[in-house]
């Protein structure tokens, strides 16, 4: 019996639930900070709760019991949150008794960070939507986001100086850190597309797939809640070419794109360093990306994984109603 | 018993496909993608609202999910006012009920922080909250008109949702929102029903008040005691199955005033499954 760890349990960490489930050789734990967090009541799942990743030692201290207590044998961070919780530890030199993937410091820094990503991209040659150093700079219409945060949070198109001065001060207000004013690049939905590429630790690819979304949670855009596999060689090499370019990768990483409604080129918008919220599509295919991440991490290889030809099925998420007992008490 | 539920893209529609796999619902919808194809109870017909489907005209019950759908053909929801909207239902319910109610209004609040919200039925997308608000520039995604609102903190959000058949005759559960997402739908993510008489009591007069008929569901803020009636809209919310889990059988007959118990609990299962498309 293997013992996975996943942190989060929402919808990435739902989708290795659900992807898993039936694997008798594996035992799940799935863990957040709100007793609230759906996969915590999912089916062959033990729920604990755990403080927020980004109150560092607590969160450190309480990964440390389960570890030992549960006898957890593979770790996957599956939230931006709890990613960037156990790179600050492993980076402060955190070495738990698990198995789990161990990407560059230095290369996951610049990935999940908007500005810097952009700017690694044009260092590299790579084509990246302008990022504008100041308002004055900036030519509307434009975007202002967060730059450390995912899932569309925080993010506004802008088409005027007022509308930018407002919407900046209101993403300081909201966010902490910095806040990056980018080109627009035009598409409607139905323009997103998102490039799955999963790494060994010794940075071999093991799989790659692309998707495209046929619907949006916002109005006006955001991340995908309904899409489908699709055949993009250009888009995968595109993706392979700046995970190689910005210094590689160890584990699964996702790369979200657009294509400029004009030219029809893919312009990258930003990176999750984890399977993202989508990655069931990939199983509902017979992809499936959360069993190849244990088997990598546990066995050290796995098949590669690649979209096969048709017939492929498409996906919609639903949020379904779901009666539970008592709220999760249970902490770590 | 063959129900057709208008407005099918709304959370709502799983919730009571799930809570009845019994009886065979029709979604309808005028969107192209929407939840629910795998469920062996539910058909899938496009419509748009005020022109319905063959298939949704032979139902025996037509429930409108948003109020996007309730048009005057429908024999309910229906209310002595003979309108949904917030302007005017709110404005009518402050006269009444004072305080309790807030009320919205066409222009921004001045000098005050004020919530964006949607007049017909609700607005899609993240809320809108802010000081010096310009309507001009407010965007109407989801053509509900715009409208705004005190905004008033508070500490716990409270859902007063089920149906009323006539006086006398609800249905009714009172829910803590414990999580909510604004996206294209206002999605619960979980909540449990409560006691709180006087928000039952205080829901039960306000459908009372407007001779409300169908489903109803009133957004309550409340803060140190107080509550404040936010929204009031014909339609019901996705929780038919933890209703259906307090006794209310919510496509029969009423039978008075029945409450649901406190410390039914839910979430939501994130889920996933092949779809159809549909015209848009």
């Amino acid at each position: 019996m293997t013992n996975v760890l996943v942190l989060s349990a929402t919808a990435s960490a739902i989708n290795y639930q659900k992807a898993l489930a039936g694997r008798a050789d594996l035992r799940l734990f799935l863990t957040d900070a709100s007793p609230l967090a759906s996969g915590l009541y999912g089916d062959n799942v033990v729920p604990l709760l755990l403080p927020r990743a980004r109150d560092l030692a607590p969160y450190r201290a309480a990964l440390e019991r389960v570890i030992e207590r549960h006898k957890i044998d593979v770790l996957i961070p599956t939230s931006d949150h709890d990613m960037e919780g156990v790179m600050e530890l492993l980076h402060q030199g955190w070495a738990p008794p698990v198995a789990q993937f161990r990407p560059d410091y230095a290369v996951y820094r610049t990935l999940t960070h908007k500005a810097r990503l952009m700017e690694a991209m044009c260092r590299a040659g790579l084509r990246a939507p302008a990022v504008y150093d100041r308002p004055d700079a900036v030519r509307y219409p434009a975007v202002v986001k967060p730059a450390r945060e995912g899932g569309s949070k925080g993010v506004w198109i802008v088409h005027n100086r007022q509308e930018l001065e407002e919407r900046l001060a209101a993403v300081r207000n909201s966010y902490k850190g910095d806040v990056v004013l980018q080109q627009y690049i035009p598409g409607e939905t139905g323009t997103i597309f998102v490039a799955l590429l999963l790494y060994g630790q010794d940075g071999t690819l093991y799989g790659e797939v692309a998707s495209h979304s046929h619907l949006t949670f916002l109005t006006w855009g955001g991340g995908g809640n309904a899409g489908t596999v699709v055949d993009e060689p250009g888009l995968l090499e595109q993706a392979r070419t700046i995970v190689d370019r910005l210094g590689g990768w160890a584990g699964p990483v996702n790369l979200e794109f657009k294509r400029h409604a004009e030219t029809g080129e893919f312009y990258l918008l930003e990176v999750n360093c984890r399977l993202n919220g989508y990655s069931y599509l990939y199983t509902m295919n017979g992809l499936n990306f959360p069993a190849a991440v244990v088997d990598l991490l546990r066995d050290g290889h796995t098949t590669f994984l690649r979209a096969a030809d048709q017939p492929r099925r498409n996906f919609v998420i639903g949020f379904r109603e779901q009666p539970v007992g008592e709220w999760v008490r249970e902490a770590a | 018993m063959h129900i057709a539920l208008l407005g099918a893209e709304k959370q709502a529609a799983v919730s009571a496909a799930l809570a009845w796999p019994e009886l065979p619902f029709l979604f309808v919808t005028d969107q192209p993608v929407v939840d629910g194809w795998d469920l062996p109870n539910v058909t899938f017909s496009h419509g748009v609202p005020g022109r319905l489907p063959d298939a949704a005209r032979a139902a025996t019950q037509c429930l409108a999910l948003c109020a996007r759908w309730a048009t005057p053909n429908l024999p309910a929801p229906a209310n002595a006012l003979g309108a949904f909207d917030l302007l005017t239902v709110l404005g009518q319910l402050r006269h009444q009920f004072g305080d309790v109610v807030l009320p919205v209004t066409a222009t921004p609040p001045p000098g005050s922080t004020a919530v964006v919200k949607g007049n017909r039925w609700h607005r899609p997308d993240a809320p809108v909250v802010g000081a010096g608000l310009d309507a001009t520039e407010i965007p109407d995604p989801g053509q509900a008109g715009v409208v705004f609102q005190e905004h008033w903190p508070a500490a716990r959000h409270l859902l007063a949702t089920g149906r009323r058949t006539g006086r006398g005759q609800v249905d009714l559960a009172v829910f803590h929102v414990r999580a909510e997402s604004c996206a294209r739908d206002d999605v619960l993510a979980a909540a449990e029903t409560v006691c709180h008489d006087r928000l039952g009591e205080l829901s039960v007069a306000i459908l009372d008040h407007l001779d409300h008929r169908g489903f109803a569901t009133l957004n309550w803020l409340e803060r140190d005691g107080a509550v404040r009636l936010t929204s009031y809209r014909p339609t019901p919310r996705a929780v038919f199955r933890t209703l259906r889990q307090a006794g209310l059988d919510l496509f029969g007959p009423t039978a008075g005033v029945r409450v649901a118990r406190p410390g039914l609990r839910f979430t939501v299962d994130i889920h996933y499954s092949s779809y159809q498309r549909l015209p848009a």
